[in-house]
């Protein structure tokens, strides 16, 4: 293969503030219907956590039941399982077999739309409610359900990420009849998980294990609205990208993060693995993960020592 | 408004107020001019991310100067061979291994995106990794 505050809001104040809610049908609708939609759109997206940002803009089309992605880290590709990427002028390709079908967490609740426009048309305005917390704002395309802004908020009030289309035409787009020629393709294959990684992690649920190249164990975890990955590699301390990540901490624990504008990446060392996070998951969630992932810790000396030298 | 190139880089960087970030979003709705700015801004801060550390030329700093070589005494020489043998010791058990599996961003990004995008959620439109 070649070469990222504690917010409770009291009782009474949910009580008067929160919106009437509609049933999670209504939300899981839109999110379908907008991930099945066609169209062609140009955007921007930003996200920020505690003075770390990311920002950057693209274009994406949809048609066919292919996805291209455009912007300045890249380009994308995706048709059913397979994914493209391209280097320069070759492209790399990964195939997912086999994945678990997606449901949505009852913890989240959409506010009653109001109706709007945006980009000259019908919109309607909603908000995903976690509890009595405001999770996301997005204003959605009514024919479409395609989200033309969506900010999600961390919790506290604050806003995490922000995208938003600044161009969008919906309806069928000319497009590749077929996937690029893939420069290497490789399978993603599921595999069995360790008891270490537990099947529900703050409300978020392993739907899928996967074993990569050289031992890699990769978990995915989503709760139908936000997902994230876990990677567990032999222990390493060659953190590559990591080594100026910003620090923060959680639970006493400290780990390194990088804010990359459409998810976030953390890293840390356990005694016997290296754990790697990537996801679309605000902060407050990502503190709630990781206090139910094996925790940062150091092997004793002579077990450094001996692994070293022995393996 | 006018053309809001001050604070283009500043939105990038998320400097901006929720008010200030308003009114740029909606400028660059209307404003291809500022859109290709920002696009510009964005790929020259990406590329000077991506830029190499390189170590520099031996001599270059006077530090990593090669230290002159001094007959030891044979009492300090045994000394110095045993602080040696403890810091490889310690090396061994401390430092980072060249056999040890580097963190590759890229790879993960990629086999993160490849599961992600079979499903709904809140983010149906992903930027491409490594925009950040």
């Amino acid at each position: 293969m070649r070469r990222v505050l504690p917010f409770v809001a009291g009782l009474a104040a949910a009580l008067l503030v929160a919106p009437a809610a509609w049933a999670d049908d209504d939300l899981a609708d839109y999110l379908e219907g907008a991930a099945a939609a066609e169209f062609h759109g140009s955007g921007i997206v930003l996200c920020t956590w505690d003075g770390d940002s990311a920002g950057t803009t693209y274009e994406v089309t949809r048609s066919g039941g292919m996805s291209m992605v455009h912007g300045a880290g890249g380009e994308l590709m995706a048709a059913g399982g397979t994914t493209a990427t391209r280097s320069g002028a070759d492209w790399y390709g990964l195939e997912v077999e086999e994945w678990s079908a997606w449901a949505l967490s009852d913890r989240y609740r959409l506010t009653d739309p109001e109706p709007t426009t945006r980009l000259g048309r019908s919109a309607v305005a909603v908000t995903v409610m976690e509890g009595p917390t405001e999770r996301a704002r997005m204003i959605i395309d009514e024919e479409s359900t395609v989200p033309l802004v969506t900010e999600i908020l961390d919790g506290e009030d604050g806003v995490f990420r922000v995208a938003v289309l600044v161009e969008f035409s919906p309806g069928p787009q000319p497009m590749p009849s077929d996937m690029p020629e893939m420069h290497e393709q490789t399978m993603v294959t599921r595999g069995p998980a360790p008891d270490r990684l537990g099947i529900e992690v703050a409300g978020y649920r392993r739907a899928d294990t996967y074993r990569g190249e050289e031992g890699t164990l990769h978990a995915f975890y989503t709760d139908g609205l936000f997902s994230f990955s876990l990677f567990e590699t032999e222990r390493t301390r060659r953190l590559g990208a990591f080594e100026e990540a910003t620090r923060f901490e959680v639970g006493g624990h400290t780990y390194r993060r990088i804010v990359a504008p459409s998810e976030v990446w953390v890293q840390w060392n356990a005694p016997d693995y290296s754990y790697v996070l990537v996801g679309d998951l605000p902060p407050d969630h990502i503190a709630a993960v990781l206090t139910e992932l094996p925790e940062p810790g150091e092997p004793g000396f002579w077990i450094r020592l001996w692994r070293r030298l022995f393996g | 408004m006018k053309h809001p190139e001050d604070l283009l880089s500043a939105l990038v960087d998320g400097e901006l107020t929720a008010t200030e970030r308003h009114a740029v979003t909606e400028h660059l709705e209307t404003c291809p001019t500022c859109r290709a700015e920002l696009t510009e801004i964005t790929i020259a801060r990406d590329t000077v991310r991506d830029l190499p550390m390189i170590d520099p030329p031996p001599g270059l700093i006077p530090e990593s100067a090669p230290a002159r070589r001094r007959l030891l005494r044979p009492v300090w020489a045994w000394a110095a061979a045993g602080a040696a043998a403890l810091a490889l010791v310690i090396g061994l058990a401390t430092g980072p291994g060249v056999s040890e599996p580097e963190v590759d961003l890229e790879t993960l990004a990629n086999r993160h995106t490849a599961r992600l995008v079979v499903q709904p959620g809140i983010q149906t439109v992903r930027a491409p990794a490594g925009g950040g």
